[in-house]
């Protein structure tokens, strides 16, 4: 099973994950490293290495808050080990993807169709609904 | 501009001080990440166009910066630590203004304001840059609450 981790700013993650599991149920293989207010980016690093350590070898995908941000700077170099894949602009709709499609792709697939899933979840509605 | 971030480029800095002050510029001076050529690769994906990045050794940083001052309002060097920005001080680069943006807490560090956390090897560091007339500005982002070094200085 793809483990998902999700690296984010405050508690962005930990809702997310709360989120999804009001929508598909409680779920396994998913893990949130929050990045705190006064933390340090080596303090945040450790952490991240940490839960990777849990999941070792494992195929992983890492779902970032916001492309830019200090948790991007940390987790980006990730993408060169082995088994591990990065996107970032992390929204619900994309958690959803990812949890209800990780049996069936591959690894880099998935990072693929999380992407393409979160681009396509932004809609403007005004003009959509307005006739 | 100088500014000490330990987590260098990131959404505030890119989003809010670069629109803020129409920098074209950062140099970032650290020798680790100059070191690293992947982190530099992480970091310039994450600048927008028309902001150039420069990394440097504080070495590199200390000869450029003085051999061909940049300019005050386009320019932001960046760098990690009071230690860092110390070395260039003393390297030449005589700036007469510090912005403190963010240093994360540790062990044998304390909170002296909002996100900016000092150890005491860095509060006389920078009660030196005080003393040579350095104006310091405790600032994450403009529009917050500022706070300057020398009003903190005399309780620490």
């Amino acid at each position: 099973m793809i483990n998902i981790v999700i690296v984010s700013h405050a508690d962005l993650g930990d809702a997310l994950i709360r989120a999804a599991e009001m929508i598909v149920g409680s779920t396994e293989g998913l893990y949130s490293v929050p990045l705190l207010p006064d933390e340090s980016p080596e303090s945040f690093g450790e952490k991240l290495e940490a839960a990777l350590l849990e999941i070792e070898g494992q195929e992983t995908l890492i779902l970032i808050d916001l492309f830019g941000g200090t948790p991007y700077n940390v987790s980006a170099r990730q993408v060169l080990r082995e088994n591990v894949e990065c996107v970032t602009g992390a929204n619900l709709p994309m958690l959803l993807e990812l949890v209800t499609s990780r049996d069936d792709v591959t690894l880099s697939e998935l990072a693929e169709d999380i992407a393409q899933a979160g681009r396509e979840s932004v809609k403007n509605l005004g003009p959509m609904l307005r006739k | 501009m100088v500014r000490i971030d330990d987590r260098l480029i990131h959404g505030q800095v890119i989003a809010v001080w670069c629109k803020h002050q129409r920098f074209t510029r950062i140099v970032i001076v650290d020798d680790g990440v100059a070191a690293d050529a992947f982190m530099q690769e992480v970091l310039r994906l994450a600048a927008p166009p028309g902001l150039q990045v420069d990394v440097l050794s504080v070495e590199e940083g200390i000869s450029a910066l003085t051999g061909n001052p940049p300019n005050r309002g386009t320019t932001m060097v960046l760098v990690k630590s009071p230690q860092t920005a110390k070395r260039l001080y003393d390297g030449g680069l005589k700036y007469s203004a510090l912005n403190i943006g963010g240093i994360g807490s540790g062990p044998g560090r304390k909170n002296i304001f909002k996100n900016i956390a000092v150890s005491k090897e860095e509060i006389v560091i920078l009660k030196h840059l005080l003393d040579q007339g350095v104006e310091i500005t405790l600032l994450t982002v403009p529009g917050e609450k500022s706070k300057s070094f020398s009003d903190l200085a005399g309780k620490l």
